[in-house]
């Protein structure tokens, strides 16, 4: 009886164990030791360099220059002494400096900032008491001599060592043993010499055993110039005196903070690729370097220039030269601030920049930059002259290294915010290329059509096979919402059902029957649950809607009619609500541990971690680790599920890093993994719609809703450009945020901007009240009934796609803005569209543009 | 199994109260779980009116309703009732045991619990000019309740009037200093964990 109760008790304990340590591996395998997302990342390459020697140059252009390579179109020009570079152009004869030729006559830069214009790179960093700081390239490198050139095929590489090494007596020890100084110095020189050396030291009074500079020695000038050369002479380094200085303050010693950065210049054919190989770097010291600024004045604009400067603001703006905003520069982070970094604290509703590119126009050229490698890391900045110096100017500033405040509490219970840092510099070969724009093409729409052709030829991007006789028209349709809903007082998370698959039936043939044909539905909220769904690991078309038959007789029915569907989907951001996710494992986290979680911004304390009311709306932002995973599922689900688009929330806009300590994957490996998946994705359906997209995403787009339709007033910009569209007009259909639920409804505004920009109408409808709702998650959509909408709709439609239907498959060659709200659109095929926002008629080459109106030129003439 | 007879007799106290509550102390008549019983269903009742009122005399967002903390606070508010005054009448002098005391408390809501689900019907059906036949339904329970409850606790510690209204007096006040050290041992229970937190993200970030 007792035995077999032991037993019990043993095979219980023994289960138990067995079941636990299960468990563990399971999620050690599932969770910790999951690496999949690594076969995503890309590595590069850091050539050798060769010894410098300039190349031969016939007919010399820069003063004071050597040819460091050539081109065809392109000569490299540096000046080895004060390392900064010029760009001819052959073609147009224009040639560019990296730092302003006239910068010493700049009656506004004061010491630091002319400094900063005699720069490439100006290095901010964090000193051993974690305060911020700024050197100079300049300054701490290259006035000092502290810098080395190599040659590289097509190209130049400068090193710098930027630190202040000096020390009061050079490279002479003020404290050396006696057997160190007959070791190194002393055997290796002749025997005036060594007595010259051994009669500067003696018996060190302080310290045991070891030799001292005598203080007649440290005092005289002349003296210690002379040491410093015998040293020298004799082979001993800098090394050597910081190993000597270390042994004699037993380690109180501290290493002068240095950075070692090269920078790299390439000609590529017409463009010139400036890199920094973040890999190389160099710390010593206790310096830790967070951010580089990239040859801040290249190409910059006087005050006597006129011109503009081309940011990626939104849709894209323009700062013309000289503007006098001196109060505030154009800072803008690419793909928008990182979710793992971004501050609870929204105090701006803002467009994000969705390309990575820049550009200055000048009155005979123009530079157009993209920003090729590191671009997620990237924030671009601009200023006008008259602020800091007399220069108008862009460059982008690379992050190297995250940084983070963490909330400590000390033993007072009184909190205090310490600031930590990463541990390794991100390994990224930062790389920016310049392209150079004759004069004819020395335009913003010069630059957008060399940006289009440039993708195009990388195969990021595809003119249209289709041709298409109409535009499309966008129709979101809200099918399964979650709601709060109580069983015997109990609340819970219910779904209701805005629009069942039969109802969107009848949605659509009341378009159809407005003569609307080439539609695209974008399903929203069709699986998992609703539009706040679970994971997509696994895919099941709700129930209350109609269930896998219904949506896929949809699906048919659609494409019957020359039309398509998408099922709409989100990765990324994970809502509270989200079954099968392990929040705790599977999100991104915080470098202290704590996982990134975000929400909706309350209005009143402007931070963005609530729900306002709607703890649905919250969401965990899934780790790119995880994310490999998420998708692989996904795309095994879905192809079970004859649909024939796929349609992505979030995949292409945003772009979040993963700080857990045991394993940081940095914003621009996360951007690898992304990318990785949208091919992925690609590749099972016909048609893939993303929201928001980034430029990145645009190999992988055949529609995107939510392009940016507009740029952030900012007080430095002065116009607002369709930059984006006119990148990838032809190229990807596009479209707006949704005119239903946008906050101001002017129709005939509403129509010359969607004319303008080439962006095709969307609405956001549903076949049940959208009162139904209200005391929901998505009652930020108010007005989605279709019956209210549907003849505003088509009018709409109609009249756009009247003067658009001509234009669907071409692009954009050339954008003008003749005065305040007056701009002409050409496109390729020879059609010309005039618009004007304003309230008077306007006349521009001789065609009178009616107020508030638009004209359409160069159809069948 | 609860006996017929002791489900019947809340009715029997409810309007015998000084005969009824003297039988539960010194009879044995009364029974804990009927009066757990009660509580519950009180507890039900209340929240039923909150979720379900009319909108005339509703206050209360329904979605924000929920009955199982509802009833669990219902519960909470009667033990720590039943605490504080058997705290302060066992050092007075009073004869009730504890099971008395929560058997009265129980026992004397049966009002409340007989007249809230009515009171909830009703308000789907008076108009806001009407709305007093509701509050004289649900007062009268109420004050009926708060009676009942008197004279239990007189009768079964066998008080005066005078010195249950000093009892109940303590008692309310060591109701309070009961919250407050909950809410210390809460305070203390989250410092702890704050520091060890804190220690632990320190540590974190030196390695």
């Amino acid at each position: 009886m007792k035995n077999s109760r032991g037993k019990i008790y043993l095979v219980s304990i023994i289960t138990v164990t067995v079941a636990i340590l299960g468990y563990i591996a399971y999620i050690c395998v599932h969770y910790f030791f999951y690496m999949e997302y690594k076969e995503c990342l890309i590595d590069y390459a850091y050539e050798a360099g060769n010894e410098f020697t300039p190349l031969e140059d016939k007919n010399p252009v820069a003063d004071g220059m050597v040819l460091a390579a050539e081109t065809e179109f392109l000569k490299l020009y540096t000046n080895t002494k004060t390392t900064e570079i010029a760009v001819y152009d052959k073609r147009s004869r224009e040639i560019v400096y990296s730092n302003p030729p006239d910068r010493a006559q700049d009656k506004i830069a004061s010491a630091r900032n002319k400094t900063a214009l005699n720069s490439q790179l100006a290095v901010t960093y964090y000193d051993s008491t974690m305060t911020r700081a700024t050197m100079y390239n300049y300054d701490y490198s290259v006035e000092r001599g502290q810098f080395r050139i190599e040659s590289l095929e097509n190209g130049i590489r400068y090193i710098y060592l930027l630190g202040n090494l000096e020390s009061p007596t050079g490279i002479v020890p003020p404290y050396i043993t006696a057997g160190r100084l007959e070791e190194k110095v002393l055997s290796k020189l002749g025997e005036t010499d060594a007595r010259t050396v051994r009669n500067s030291y003696k018996k060190s009074e302080t310290l045991e055993g070891f030799m001292e500079l005598t203080s007649g020695t440290k005092a005289s000038k002349v003296g210690l110039q002379k040491l410093n050369k015998l040293f020298e002479e004799a082979g001993y380094t800098r090394d050597d005196f910081y190993y000597d200085a270390e042994m004699a303050s037993a380690g109180d010693f501290q290493e002068p903070t240095t950075f070692t950065i090269p920078l790299e210049y390439r000609l590529i054919g017409d463009k010139l690729q400036v890199s920094v190989p973040a890999g190389q770097i160099i710390e010593t010291g206790t310096g830790k370097i967070e951010r580089i600024d990239l040859l801040c004045f290249f190409g910059a604009a006087g005050m006597d220039e006129k011109g503009y400067i081309l940011v990626p603001n939104g849709s894209g703006s323009l700062i013309y030269f000289n503007n006098g905003k001196k109060t505030d520069r154009y800072m803008q982070y690419v793909y928008g601030v990182d979710e793992t970094a971004q501050s609870y604290t929204v105090v701006e509703n803002t467009v994000n920049a969705m390309m990575p590119v820049f550009g200055i126009k000048r009155e005979n050229s123009a530079i157009f930059a993209e920003i090729t490698e590191g671009d997620t890391l990237a924030a671009i900045v601009a200023d006008v002259s008259g602020n800091i110096n007399s220069y108008n100017y862009v460059y982008p500033s690379f992050l190297l290294r995250g940084s983070e405040k963490v909330s400590v509490f000390g033993v007072t219970g009184v909190s205090a915010d310490l600031p930590t840092l990463e541990k390794n510099i991100y390994d990224i070969n930062y790389t920016v290329t310049y392209a150079f724009l004759e004069k004819e093409n020395a335009s913003y729409s010069g630059m957008a059509n060399y940006y289009r052709n440039d993708l195009i030829k990388r195969g990021a991007l595809s003119i249209k096979d289709e041709k298409q006789d109409s535009i499309p028209f966008y129709l979101d349709i809200v099918g399964g919402v979650k709601l709060q809903k109580s069983f015997l007082g109990v609340p819970y998370m219910g779904e209701y059902p805005m629009t069942a698959f039969d109802e969107a039936e009848v949605i659509i043939d009341a378009f159809l029957e407005k003569g609307i044909t080439n539609l695209r539905v974008n399903y929203l909220g069709w699986f998992n649950g609703g539009y706040y769904h679970d994971v997509p690991d696994r895919i099941k078309v709700q129930r209350i809607l109609g269930g896998k038959r219904k949506l896929e007789e949809l699906n048919r029915k659609l494409i019957g009619n020359g039309a398509s569907l998408f099922g709409d989907v989100a990765f990324q951001k994970v809502s509270y609500e989200a079954g099968n996710y392990n929040w705790r494992l599977e999100s991104s986290q915080y470098y202290v541990g704590y996982v990134v979680s975000l929400g909706r911004v309350n209005p009143a304390t402007l931070r963005q971690t609530g729900g306002l009311g709607y703890h649905e709306t919250n969401y965990d932002v899934l780790s790119p680790k995880f994310l490999v995973r998420h998708t692989r599922k996904f795309i095994s689900g879905i192809e079970k599920v004859d649909i024939s688009g796929i349609s992505l929330r979030d995949l292409g806009s945003t772009v979040a890093s993963d700080k857990r300590k045991s394993n940081i994957i940095n914003r621009q490996e996360a951007k690898q993994v992304i990318v990785e998946q949208l091919k992925k994705i690609a590749d099972t359906k016909e048609n893939i719609m993303i929201n928001a997209a980034n430029a990145y995403a645009w190999a992988f787009a055949t529609d995107i809703e939510d392009a940016p339709a507009n740029h952030n007033m900012f007080f430095i910009v002065d116009e607002e450009i369709p930059f984006y569209q006119m990148v990838i007009h032809g190229c990807i259909d596009y479209s707006g945020a949704a005119v239903n639920l946008s906050h101001s409804y002017d129709k005939q505004d509403l129509i010359l901007h969607l004319v303008e920009f080439g962006l095709s109408p969307r609405f956001t409808l549903s076949y049940r009240n959208s009162s139904d709702i209200k005391y929901s998650g998505l009652n930020s959509f108010y007005s989605t009934q279709y019956q209210i909408w549907l003849e505003d709709a088509a009018d709409i439609y109609h009249k756009v796609n009247e003067v658009m239907k001509h234009t669907a498959n071409s692009t954009i060659i050339e954008h003008i803005v003749y005065g305040p709200g007056v701009k002409r659109i050409t496109y390729d095929n020879g059609v010309t569209v005039y618009v004007n926002f304003s309230g008077e008629d306007a006349i521009a080459d001789d065609v009178t543009v009616p107020a508030g109106g638009y004209v359409l030129k160069g159809v069948g003439e | 199994m609860l006996s017929r007879e002791k489900l019947k007799y809340p009715f029997y106290c409810m309007f015998h109260p000084f005969d009824g509550f003297y039988e539960v102390r010194h009879r044995e008549k009364g029974s804990v779980g009927v009066a757990l019983l009660l509580v519950f269903l009180f507890g039900l009742s209340y929240s039923i009116n909150r979720r379900f009122a009319g909108f005339v005399v509703n206050y209360i967002n329904p979605r924000s309703v929920d009955s199982r903390t509802e009833v669990l606070g219902i519960f909470f508010a009667v033990l720590l009732l039943a605490c504080s005054n058997w705290s302060i009448t066992s050092l007075m002098e009073g004869e009730g045991r504890f099971k008395d005391i929560l058997i009265v408390l129980g026992y004397s809501m049966l009002p409340m619990v007989l007249t809230f689900i009515p009171a909830t019907v009703l308000s789907w059906f008076i108009a806001q000019n009407e709305d007093g036949l509701y509050y004289l339904l649900i007062n009268v329970s109420v004050i009926f309740t708060v009676i009942l409850a008197m004279i239990g606790i007189m009768t079964i510690h066998n008080y005066s009037f005078g010195k249950t209204l000093v009892t109940l007096i303590f008692s309310f006040i060591a109701l309070l200093i009961i919250i407050f050290i909950i809410l210390l041992l809460l305070y203390l229970i989250q410092q702890v964990y704050t520091f060890f937190y804190s220690l632990y993200t320190e540590i974190i970030l030196k390695l």
